[in-house]
């Protein structure tokens, strides 16, 4: 297994802009209560890394009761709204909505430049090096045209699918020898045929209602030895642990299942996969907590973390975050898995 | 009946028994022979024959012989295990001189059925095959030059080792270690034409060198920096490649005794573009830090592919053993002092 360290110049302003975030969670939160919170329809789930009975619970948010697993320590929504009403949320809430309508729009730029061109080049990269002659790729539930562009331009693949996409695909990435779209839940695919040399599934498996099935039909899509790229958080990371409930990142739907580094290693080794590259690449987490106790001087943090945030400068900021990145300790999280 | 290749062990010190781990999980293998001077002290029973000479171990239906001697035993064995029809895994160096791969090729050519492979066993390196396929990928440009330091302190005794002595050696720390850098400059930049050195006895009372410095240089004018050291007193492993568009360093080594740095790492990083104004000079680095070295079963697990489906050994092959050889003894005759010192 290995990690990674990197830098990129970016700040939390770039991708996401404090007021229109701020904006972005107050419609979240009226939102998730309007459409998710059925009291009768909501459903208790075993800890969906580990499996395990033993939960404590953690905190509330937007109406939803966050639990902490026991066993592995990963912090997941139970009980939850059924799958059906969490894909509909993401298609027609006003959340969602106005993420791709404001955020998005004013931050894409910089998403292109420090986060989706990096990742074209972390799969471009990694499948070169593991894979001799990749031929399918997979994006499930792709959020960035701008990706699938990166992946089409890099001709490394002869067979680009994209299964169940939030957005909708231009045509330049269609035509020709583009990408063929399947707009069907993954569950629900034929994936019989599909013999996937590469699966790529950003921010998926903190949405999923039931990782464990989700990975389990990935598996079964890919052929032998085949890679599966996931980039999710963790809440092993410095500002999630710090946070906790006052953590803005950490919200429903789209954290419906936050996993520990030991709960996603033991998630992926149960559905069937070898952990190649295990990453908590963040540049962030300090200028998260940072930016909490800015916003709001009566925020309770650890005295020391609060020492080093106003007493330390930007170098010792940086080494700090590099040392978390170094030995897993930043909340974001990116995983390369073999099926074996 | 059980379908594995069974092999036979010859030499089980530090190296024979990090094969037989190896061999004991391999799941195609298993080990029939252990063939030493002296019975092995173990705190686990070995479950296995033993043989005090490895002639009787190859009177034994094995199909697979490693050779874990010192140098001076190697190419002997290594020549009638193929002649006796073994295929074959020498640790490197493949002998003490260039006469002796050149007698194993002679071998292995008069027994084109087997398969026959060096334990040039860094190209298996985490940090290494990542370098390699960035480098082939292009995005990087071409290789301009290379900078590798190997080096360790001998630790105490040393001068009673056999590695310190040059009749069993055959050479000192080039010989043993530099030349595992040697073989990673071939990796990446193929052969070297011109050598410049400087090979040196500055501290250890042994009759090999304790420090080798050269300097090579190939056709595409490619140019290759190796300072292979037994003074050392920080154990050092690293490579520096520089390309036209950036620079990989691969550095530390997952050693069993973490000697070499808190582990194995590969930083890369891309040459800043002229407009860009801050931290000139510093390019922002991507380190990827490996966590295991699994160079021990892959290079294995390669020889074992090779044997089962009949393909040519493409890495650690008798050519990659021959030019390696060819260049370090290279860097001894290219210093005329150390030459005549030495004869």
């Amino acid at each position: 297994m290995k990690r990674v360290v990197k830098f990129a110049d970016y700040r939390q302003a770039d991708i996401k802009p404090h007021d229109l975030f701020d904006q972005y969670l107050e419609i979240s939160s009226e939102e998730v209560r309007r459409l998710l919170i059925d009291e009768g329809k909501l459903a208790s789930i075993k800890c969906p890394a580990c499996d395990s009975e033993r939960r404590i619970f953690a905190f509330k948010k937007f109406g939803l009761d966050y639990v902490e697993c026991r066993h592995c320590g990963t912090l997941y929504i139970s009980p939850r709204p059924s799958e059906e009403r969490i894909n509909r949320y993401f298609l027609e809430s006003k959340a969602s909505d106005f993420w791709s309508k404001h955020v998005l729009k004013e931050t894409i730029k910089a998403r292109v430049e420090h986060l989706i061109n990096p990742e074209v080049m972390w799969v471009a990269n990694t499948t070169e090096e593991l894979l001799a002659k990749p031929e399918v790729f997979v994006d499930i539930k792709s959020r960035y045209a701008e990706f699938l562009e990166g992946i089409n331009g890099l001709s490394l693949f002869r067979t680009k699918i994209a299964i169940d996409p939030e957005i909708s695909i231009p045509e330049t990435l269609t035509e020709g020898k583009g990408f063929r779209v399947i707009e069907e839940s993954v569950q629900n695919v034929d994936i019989s045929g599909i013999g996937a040399d590469v699966v790529t599934g950003f921010y998926l498996v903190d949405r999923s209602y039931g990782p464990p099935a989700l990975l389990e039909c990935i598996n079964s899509m890919l052929v032998k030895r085949g890679l599966l790229f996931l980039i999710s958080s963790t809440i092993s990371g410095l500002d999630l642990q710090v946070l906790w409930e006052k953590a803005k990142t950490i919200f429903p739907p789209e954290n419906m299942n936050i996993f520990s580094i030991e709960g996603i290693e033991i998630l992926l080794e149960r559905s069937g996969f070898e952990i190649i590259e295990l990453s908590t690449p963040g540049q962030l987490d300090i200028e998260y907590i940072k930016t909490a106790i800015e916003r709001d001087e009566t925020l309770e943090v650890p005295r020391f973390i609060s020492y080093l945030i106003k007493k330390r400068d930007e170098d010792a900021h940086r080494a700090f975050q590099e040392f978390l990145q170094q030995f897993r300790l930043s909340s974001h999280l990116r995983v390369v898995a073999r099926k074996r | 009946m059980s379908n594995k290749l069974k092999v036979g062990i010859v030499g089980f010190g530090k190296m024979g028994k990090i094969r037989k781990d190896v061999i004991d999980s391999h799941p195609d293998l298993s080990l029939a022979g252990i063939c030493d001077v002296v019975l092995p002290e173990s705190d686990e029973p070995i479950e296995c024959e033993f043989f005090p000479d490895y002639q009787d171990l190859l009177k034994t239906d094995i199909d697979i012989v490693f050779v874990c001697t010192p140098n001076k035993f190697a190419p002997e064995i290594v020549i009638s295990a193929l002649n006796n029809g073994r295929h074959v895994f020498c640790e490197k160096p493949p002998g003490r001189n260039l006469g002796d791969i050149q007698n194993i090729v002679k071998a292995e050519k008069e027994n084109p059925g087997l398969k026959l492979k060096f334990g040039f066993n860094h190209r298996y390196h985490g940090a290494v095959m990542e370098a390699k396929s960035l480098v082939e990928s292009g995005r990087f440009g071409k290789v301009l030059w290379m900078r590798g330091i190997y080096g360790k302190s001998g630790g105490v005794d040393f001068e009673k080792e056999w590695r310190s002595k040059k009749e069993i050696a055959g050479g000192g720390i080039l010989l043993d270690q530099g030349i595992h850098m040697i073989d990673l400059f071939r990796l990446f930049c193929g052969d070297f034409q011109e050598v410049k050195s400087f090979v040196t006895n500055s501290y250890w009372n042994i009759d090999v060198e304790d420090n080798a410095f050269a300097i090579l240089r190939n056709q595409r004018g490619q140019v290759a920096m190796l300072h292979s050291s037994l003074t050392q007193w920080k154990h050092t492993f690293s490579l520096e490649i520089f390309l036209e568009k950036g620079y990989f360093v691969i550095s530390g080594i997952l050693s069993s005794t973490r000697s070499y740095g808190q582990g194995e790492r590969l930083i890369v990083a891309r040459k800043q573009s002229e407009n860009e104004s801050f931290a000139l000079g510093n390019p922002r680095e991507e380190i990827t830090y490996f966590d295991r070295d699994l160079s021990w079963e892959l290079e294995v697990e390669d020889f074992v592919e090779c044997i089962k489906n009949n393909k040519k050994v493409s890495v650690g092959s008798s050519e990659d053993a021959l030019k390696a050889m060819e260049l370090v003894h290279r860097i001894y005759d290219a210093d005329a002092k150390w030459n005549q010192g030495t004869k």
